[in-house]
């Protein structure tokens, strides 16, 4: 396929020390990885004219632009939408550098949820009572705080309605440990069995600890600049061929798809159109996965099975190393690292450029990154491509 | 069996919220039906979730809805005290709106897809929360 110059290529790659690491917040986590990104790059900070920031430092842009001297940005915005903003602003910047409002832009995000040793990991999502007044309230009051209860709800929907069991999610837990032993970077660094998780101590059923993900401090940021500039770069070029984003909105009401459906099933197609693929295309495959649940409903969504049929699909052998589907291949959010979008986008390019190392997928041609943002309201998908034209 | 329990938060009104606990004050659930379509929605919507419209209605629910899903929150405070189960349910209003509420003396093993409910009250700090009972 013969494609333009202009199109949009990640040509930098920067990951700060992620995991339990105390110290710096998200401002500083988020200059780091723009720092390391742009040396993966070849670049120099300089050579920036767009600066998006996603995840806690979202509202911070100015002072990272500030901290990092940069002069004469075209192109600065601050994104929040949950676990897709990271999709989110490299969209834009793909969208910037087709256009021309922008030539080199650093995408970001950076999360430090962990400022207290002693504080309990999913404390670091959940807002502290008494709740606030009002609607929002009501709702914290109840006991909905945070994602765990939000994302178990969904689960439930799910295995009430087509049958799918923990056991079937503890299947997507296993692969993914499984994996991220192969990855060094990875925070958790021995096997566990599906015994392991059944026995592990209730989050909120039906979510068992193994179900959920880890919670991590760090940052990943990437550059995207045009293929035409790609060229004289060092690193494999990794190009963003397709993108697409379904928001679906709930109406909490009689006959919703909550639970059932994300928005996977319109931004997925959207996304492979835009690319020239087919999902029979594509070689490996992120899928955000902040519960072992939205890998199962991802799966139904993206065509991989049929709907309803996501619990027996993982609980075949397809997942893990050596099985048919290479999905989530750096241990995911589950067993390498919890930095939302940024996780699935960044294990994405290192299998699209070949560094995989011991987890690298033989084929990488193509490649999907799915996120997910809030209780599946938003969904976000991209399709990377290996080598420009 | 372990039976659920209710364990509420105080909650506080606002403006937004004053007509809904005007009414969970007298045991009432209040719900909005759209003057124009007639479509009914919850008590925290400002417009049609069918038309858009703004001109909705106050009417009070009958009270009986059905399980569209569930989850158990497990309360310790120690680790060697056994945990009070929490219940949360959607629950499915016969008039159509969904409403997230506790469930109370009910075991969770038993709860399934479409289960009957019945809407009760119980305090939450100043005010009243609907919560729901199984409806045999």
């Amino acid at each position: 396929m013969i494609r333009p110059s202009t199109d949009p290529t990640i040509v930098g790659l920067g990951m700060t020390e992620i995991g339990k690491i105390y110290g710096p917040d998200s401002n500083q986590f988020a200059q780091q990885a723009v720092r390391l990104a742009v040396a993966d790059a070849g670049l120099r900070l300089s050579d920036l004219d767009g600066l998006l920031v996603s995840g806690t430092a979202a509202s911070r842009s100015s002072e990272i632009q500030r901290d990092l001297n940069l002069r004469d940005l075209s192109l600065v915005a601050g994104v929040s939408t949950w676990g897709t903003s990271m999709s989110v602003i490299i969209q834009l910047a793909c969208m910037a550098i087709e256009t021309g409002q922008a030539t080199t832009i650093a995408c970001v995000f950076a999360d430090a949820p962990l400022q207290d040793k002693g504080r309990s990991f999913g404390a670091s999502f959940s807002e502290g009572h008494p709740p606030k007044p009002g609607w929002r309230g009501i709702t914290e009051a109840t006991g909905i705080l945070g994602g765990n209860p939000l994302m178990a709800m969904n689960a439930r929907r799910h295995m009430l309605t087509y049958g799918t069991t923990s056991e079937q999610f503890g299947h997507v837990a296993v692969a993914q440990r499984e994996w991220a032993l192969l990855n060094p970077q990875a925070q958790m660094k021995k096997p566990i069995t599906l015994a392991d998780h059944q026995k592990s101590r209730w989050i909120v059923e039906p979510f068992h600890l193994l179900d959920c993900c880890l919670v991590s401090n760090g940052g990943v940021a990437v550059i995207i600049t045009s293929a035409n500039r790609a060229v004289d770069l060092p690193q494999p070029p990794v190009t963003v061929a397709g993108f697409a984003q379904c928001n679906p909105g709930y109406f909490d009401r009689r006959d919703d798809n909550f639970g059932l459906v994300s928005g996977a099933v319109k931004s997925g197609p959207a996304a492979l159109k835009m690319a020239g693929v087919t999902i029979d295309d594509v070689n490996v495959v992120q899928l955000y996965d902040c519960y072992t649940y939205t890998v199962v409903v991802a799966l139904e969504d993206y065509g991989f099975c049929q709907k309803g049929e996501g619990g027996e699909f993982v609980a075949s052998g397809t997942l893990g190393p050596g099985g048919s589907l290479p999905l989530n291949t750096g241990g995911g959010q589950l067993s390498s690292f919890y930095l939302q979008g940024a996780t699935p986008v960044s294990e994405g390019i290192i299998q699209a450029r070949g560094h995989g190392g011991a987890r690298q997928s033989v084929e990488h041609d193509v490649v999907l990154v799915a996120n997910n943002g809030g209780s599946l309201d938003h969904h976000t998908t991209l399709v990377l491509t290996a080598g420009a034209a | 069996m372990t039976t659920s329990t209710i364990n509420l938060a105080p909650v506080s009104r606002d403006v937004a919220t004053e007509n809904f606990f005007n009414s969970t004050a007298q045991r009432e659930f209040p719900i909005c039906r759209c003057s124009l379509c007639g479509v009914v929605g919850g008590p925290q919507q400002t417009q049609c979730s069918s038309c858009d419209s703004t001109n909705l209605s106050w009417e009070v629910a009958s009270g009986h809805a059905v399980v569209r899903s569930y989850v158990v929150n497990h309360l310790r405070t120690t680790s060697q005290e056994t945990p009070k189960l929490v219940v949360i349910a959607i629950a499915e209003l016969v008039e159509g709106p969904w409403w997230w509420a506790q469930v109370a003396d009910v075991d969770p093993c038993t709860i399934t897809e479409g289960m009957n409910l019945v809407i009760d009250f119980a305090p939450s700090g100043e005010e009243m929360l609907p919560i729901f009972r199984a409806d045999p």
